[in-house]
């Protein structure tokens, strides 16, 4: 696999919001806008107009699949998915191999799968020589470690044989189940294929690309690769590789051209620019009829630091992505994934840097527990930054070497939370909520401190005006942390209990004494929205349930902050502690 | 008068063979560390402390409780009880207090039961309410300005006679500007209830500080832009002590460091000379001459034993991570300044020494960790045990500074003859740059004759008159040619005083002696430039070699004492440009040498002492083929060399000091 894209940024095809993709959907499956229902304790979900979803509900006799109309080979799929209590999503690829999809996250929030599916491979006489399989799995953006293989169909589906390709069929008598924005793209075995490829190389520095127009290179010759090591230096350098790239089929290229930290890429075809794709600004594409085209590559390389690096890569309409450059094929030295581990029946809390919202917080405990519910907890904002299940943390960017990163990877599927400081004390209730690193940015301005040392654009923040004030934290025998703070003077107890039947955290804030003020609020969430519902707030695209006990004193808000919603509480005179939950 | 002319004649002897001992490069290459290790290890008993599969001890911080127990604390974030480590035959047991911290790099007792430990982003008190040994309360003391960058590393904290904290923090490493955030660069001060004091600035990578039994605050400090060579320094409120970063920060209000950014230009003058005319800027009281007496200086540890450990009561035993040693450190104070001299002391210690601390019964915890810098010492990580074996070794016991040259104790009395003579004794001085160039060569490089030698009648000390003193200079006094009553050499015959001032009082020789003297020395100063090209080092393509036949490798040094790659493959007889790219944040060489032979060039680089740095620590030894010269951060060579005719496999290291071990390769010819 290269290691440089992920995902196929191709344009992928996406099923209409109606079930027009499927053949003849059964009474079971419907459209809809949206859901109701107790998810924790039935099996159902009454469907809600509107567009958008498709909702099966199954009841005796009708629980019929959904099949796609168009059969496949390989082919890569995502979607969203939901389900109540007790329900499981199944998957069928070419109505044969079954994949169900796990579960990370609470009922009725919405689950993402990425699946690339490999069909069987056979040789001429027809004799299987590679079974089917999945290339890649990701749940909620996580790839699924474990390999699967299909040695052969599932009982009682796919009547043809293997060599045929199939539908793709969901699964409707597992239970009621939602599915949104489903997308596919089916992959060939074609291939690009470069010849003719010529090397110059100008061992300068040069600041622009084609300052070098007019020089002679000092290296030039065929290749049969696409390599940097053929400048054969380090310094600065420039270098042009040209060539034909003959393109299998019509259809749109997607480009993937990586340089190292300080150089640069740029790449004509057919002597023109590929447009730009997204804001990354390495990605781009061109539609290209099938057969040869001329390119160039053109690889800057200003001064010395660090390595060169030429990492191509395409990948072609319904093709798998393919590395065009020995670099993008062979990647440099990757830090080792070394998962933090700690003693069973345990609940361990690190301290660490943190990654979150594209910054790296640095005063931050990450709390992992035995049942596998884990948050990272911010010390200068005392709440939560970040929550996932599964599997913990990745050290290796802190254990590895020197540490370069200094930063802990969650290795579940996270939730970010829209985390500022937790508690605040306002002039009114719908007062702005402070926001510190807002504030520093522009105090800062050009003097905002960046650490060089991270990936994307990690800020540093330091000493921030807050009210609050970290006190560290205890623990109980079993390791359960309780986070102490201040606001103005006054001490706080902050204590998250994982739970693993209501799969999320209950939160019970203590303080010293009860509250003398009536102007102390507590920012509950911080979403793009929040909704009421069935007893519970929704947070975003149902992305995660927050629980407001009905007995406590006092009743959240909705507040409109920008472009999100905030749901606060105004802590009356008197209270000593508040409850809560975040489901997910 | 005529002893007086014996020994200028005994000088000027000795100036025409310079500084070499008397011994030729192949005895010198005979007399191998390891034989002076077993010689150091008859005095002092080095005890290595199993360590179970899983546990990953890169000690930070070792405090001796009460009970012979220990408690270590681990970069990677862990606090560990060890129980039983005195025993004759150790097999501790660990168990762990706390864990979960953020690379803990010091450990100290605090009030009430509880330790105050030093992460990246915080000071804590951590302590065991519950009497279960295991850390309940982590209560944050005071939460430390971080950018997030590896090399912001936090050492300490140490408590004061006061009960204050003192913390040191390391300024970045990499793009932008090292001190990104307040007070990196700086020695803090924080009470136990949070309140912060800056004390110092100018600090750049202070992995050792203490303070002593007087209340004296020391720092060592490592090598690096504007430091160009280990040091210990004696820190006073509003002191500035060399690296500028720090300084962004001066004018803040709780600041009482006058020097401001624009104060500092890149000198590329002796550090001491640019000090004696600038306020404010403070030397080292003792250099620890970068490559001959350590890398990377760490701990520093005041021997308090008053004799238990050995002879050296009142000095301090200072750590070294990439060679793996322990040293010494002797201080006495000048006209209010202090200073003083640093010596070899026990090499072939297991890890990357970090940490020190005292036990019971005299005895040295040693606490090492090598990860991303490497050491000589082959683990991951260890801990040692030290003990005096009651053995009294014969070295230098001490050397102070007199008015017209040095007081050199020896822990044995010495031949009488040779301890009176002169000749058995040479004085070299020399000087590091201030600039910002990462570390300095040794410069201003200066024989120092000694006229007249004085012994006590207990021949356990003598006072050596030495013409050509210069204050502000580091003072090697090497004593090759004494020998003890009973014959034996010094194990170690040399150590550096940094005489920062001559002391006022009576001489030995009349100072008309010395200044007739000193008229000689200006002839035999000396700086070594760039080195020249030589046979082994063609940095120019040799003439009539075709461009085209020409094969051309790239190796990168790599952070953590590595060659990006472990194997080349060249044809016989091939002709080659090698360059060599330090992407690391260390000085690297490359150096190939005849089959099988890496490791005796490597070990032979070690003992160059002053040389070294002049000749990019590349011995003379027919094994050599080829070499680069020392490449600083960021810093190539390209060389041309001609592969030998024999297929084989040669080796290629890295020979400064203390990275051949690790930093390696094999030249496949085929």
């Amino acid at each position: 696999m290269p290691w440089l894209t992920g995902r196929a940024e191709q344009p992928v095809q996406s099923a209409s919001a109606d079930l027009s993709a499927f053949a003849a959907p059964p009474a079971n499956w419907q459209v809809a806008g949206g859901a109701t229902g107790d998810l924790w304790h039935s099996n159902t979900l009454q469907p809600s107009a509107g567009m958008g979803w498709w909702v099966n509900q199954p009841s005796e006799g009708h629980a019929g699949d959904l099949v796609t109309q168009w059969t496949h080979r390989d082919l890569v799929v995502e979607f969203f998915y939901l389900t109540p209590a007790g329900s499981s999503v199944v998957v069928y690829f070419q109505n044969r191999y079954a994949l169900p999809l796990p579960h990370d996250r609470a009922p009725g929030l919405w689950e993402q799968v990425r699946a690339e599916f490999v069909a069987p491979k056979f040789d001429q006489q027809g004799v299987k020589i590679a079974p089917a399989k999945l290339a890649r799995l990701e749940i909620n953006g996580v790839p699924v470690d474990k390999i699967t293989t299909w040695d052969e169909p599932a009982a009682n589906r796919g009547a043809k044989a293997e060599t045929e390709p199939g539908p793709l069929v969901i699964a409707g008598d597992h239970g009621a189940l939602a599915v949104r924005d489903f997308t596919y793209q089916q992959l060939t075995d074609a291939q690009v294929t470069l010849s003719d490829l010529h090397y110059a190389v100008y061992p300068e520095v040069f600041d622009a690309f084609d300052a070098y127009r007019h020089n002679k290179p000092a290296r030039a010759g065929a290749t049969d690769e696409i390599n940097e090591a053929l400048a054969d230096t380090t310094e600065a350098f420039a270098m042009v590789i040209t060539g034909q790239l003959e393109a299998p089929l019509s259809g749109l290229y997607v480009f993937e051209q990586k340089a190292d930290p300080i150089s640069q890429l740029r790449l004509a075809i057919d002597a023109r620019e590929p447009t730009p794709l997204g804001a990354e600004g390495n990605r781009f594409q061109v539609r290209l009829a099938a057969g040869h085209h001329p390119f160039r590559l053109d690889y800057l390389r200003p001064g010395t630091r660090g390595k060169p690096l030429i990492a191509w890569s395409v990948t072609g309409p319904d093709m798998h992505t393919q590395s065009l450059s020995f670099s993008a094929a062979h990647p440099p030295n990757p830090v080792p994934v070394m998962p933090i581990k700690w003693e069973p029946e345990r609940i361990h809390t690190h301290r660490c840097f943190f990654p979150y919202a594209g910054s790296k917080r640095l005063y931050v405990a990450a709390v992992g527990t035995p049942v596998g519910i884990h948050y990272a907890y911010d010390l200068e904002w005392q709440t939560l930054l970040t929550v996932w299940k599964g599997d913990y943390l990745d050290a290796g960017g802190i254990w590895h070497q020197r540490g370069g990163v200094q930063q802990v990877v969650p290795l579940g599927s996270v939730v970010e939370l829209g985390a500022k400081p937790t508690l605040a004390i306002l002039e009114s209730a719908k007062a702005a909520w402070p926001n510190p690193e807002q504030s520093a940015r522009e105090t800062a301005g050009d003097d905002f401190v960046t650490d060089d040392n991270g990936s994307g654009p990690p800020t540093a923040l330091i000493g921030l005006p807050s009210d609050l004030s970290s006190q560290g934290y205890t623990l109980e025998p079993n390791g359960q942390p309780t986070f102490q703070f201040t606001i103005q003077g006054l001490a706080v107890q902050d204590r998250w209990t994982a739970d693993e039947s209501t799969d999320g955290l209950t939160r019970t804030l203590i303080f010293a004494a009860p509250l003398e003020r009536d102007d102390l609020y507590l920012l509950l969430a911080d979403e793009s929205r929040i909704t009421a519902q069935d007893g519970y707030y929704v947070l975003g695209n149902r992305r995660a349930y927050l629980e407001w006990p009905s007995d406590q004193a006092s009743t959240p808000v909705m507040i409109n902050a920008g472009a999100n919603q905030q749901l606060r509480v105004n802590l009356p005179r008197g209270t000593t502690t508040v409850t809560y939950r975040l489901i997910w | 008068m005529k002893s007086t002319r014996i020994a200028i004649f005994t000088f000027m002897i000795g100036a025409l063979v310079a500084t070499a001992p008397a011994q030729t490069p192949e005895e010198r290459f005979a007399a191998t560390p390891d034989a002076v290790i077993a010689r150091e290890n008859e005095a002092y008993e080095r005890v290595s402390m199993p360590v179970p599969t899983g546990i990953e001890l890169e000690v930070g911080g070792i405090v001796a409780v009460p009970g012979k127990r220990l408690l270590v604390a681990t970069r990677h974030g862990d606090v560990w009880w060890v129980d039983g480590a005195y025993e004759t035959d150790p097999h501790p047991k660990y168990k762990l207090f706390a864990s979960g911290l953020h690379e803990v790099l010091g450990l100290a007792e605090g009030p009430d039961g509880g330790y105050y430990l030093a992460q990246r982003q915080e000071i804590t008190y951590v302590k065991d309410i519950d009497g279960d040994d295991r850390a309940d309360v982590f209560r944050t003391i005071y939460r430390i300005p971080v950018s997030g960058n590896y090399h912001e590393y936090a050492f300490g904290p140490k408590v004061g006679p006061d009960g204050n904290l003192r913390v040191t923090l390391n300024i970045a490493f990499g793009g932008g500007h090292p001190s990104r955030v307040p007070w990196r660069g700086w020695m803090l001060e924080v009470t136990p209830d949070g309140k912060m004091t800056p004390i110092a600035a100018g600090l750049r990578s202070p992995a050792g500080f203490t303070v002593t039994s007087k209340g004296l605050w020391l720092a060592a400090e490592n090598q690096g832009r504007w430091v160009g060579s280990g040091r210990v320094t004696q820190i006073d409120p509003g002191d500035f002590i060399g690296e500028p970063a720090s300084l962004q920060w001066a004018d803040r209000p709780e600041s009482t460091v006058a020097l401001r950014p624009s104060d500092i230009t890149n000198f590329e003058e002796n550090f001491s000379t640019v000090a004696a005319r600038m306020q404010g800027v403070k030397t080292p009281a003792v250099w620890f001459p970068h490559t001959i007496l350590g890398i990377s200086t760490s701990d520093i540890l005041e021997d308090t034993t008053g004799g238990k450990f050995g002879p050296y009561a009142g000095q301090f035993i200072v750590g070294d991570q990439g060679q793996s040693k322990i040293m010494r450190m002797s201080l006495e104070q000048v006209d209010g300044v202090w200073q003083g001299a640093a010596y070899f002391m026990q090499g072939g210690y297991d890890s990357g020494i970090v940490r020190l601390a005292w036990g019971e019964d005299a005895t040295v915890w040693v606490g090492s960790t090598n990860r991303g810098w490497g050491s000589v010492g082959p683990k991951s990580f260890a801990l040692e045990r030290v003990r005096y074996t009651g053995k009294l070794p014969f070295e230098l016991q001490e050397i102070t500074a007199t008015p017209d040259g040095f007081l050199v104790k020896f822990t044995q009395p010495v031949d009488a003859a040779l301890g009176v003579d002169p000749a058995s004794y040479t004085i070299t001085s020399f000087n590091y740059l201030w600039h910002e160039e990462y570390g300095s060569p040794i410069v201003d490089r200066q024989t120092c004759p000694v006229v007249k030698v004085e012994l006590a009648p207990d021949r356990c000390s003598a006072r050596l008159a030495v013409a050509c003193l210069r204050e502000g200079y580091i003072h090697e006094v090497k004593a090759a040619g004494v020998r003890s009553s009973d014959g034996l050499t010094l194990i170690h015959d040399n150590a550096f005083y940094t005489l920062n001032r001559i002391p006022a009082g009576e001489t030995i020789v009349p100072r008309a002696t010395l200044q007739a003297a000193a008229e000689l020395c200006a002839a035999a100063s000396s700086t070594p430039a760039n080195p020249p090209s030589s046979p082994t080092r063609q940095v120019d393509l040799p003439e009539g070699w075709p461009d085209e036949e020409v094969t051309s490798l790239t190796l990168h040094a790599v952070s953590g004492l590595q060659f990006d790659r472990k194997e080349l493959i060249v044809r016989p007889g091939a002709r080659v440009r090698l360059e060599l790219v330090n992407d690391d944040d260390m000085l690297h060489n490359i150096v190939i040498t005849q089959p099988g032979k890496g490791q005796t060039v490597g070990a032979a680089a070690l003992t160059l002492g002053l040389e070294g740095e002049a000749r990019s620590y590349v011995p003379d030894s027919p094994d050599v083929i080829a070499h680069t010269r020392v490449l600083g951060p960021h810093e190539r060579e390209v060389i041309y060399f001609t592969v030998p005719a024999q297929p084989g496999d040669y080796d290629y290291i890295c020979t400064f000091p203390g990275h051949y071990v690790i930093m390696k390769g094999i030249l496949k010819v085929r």
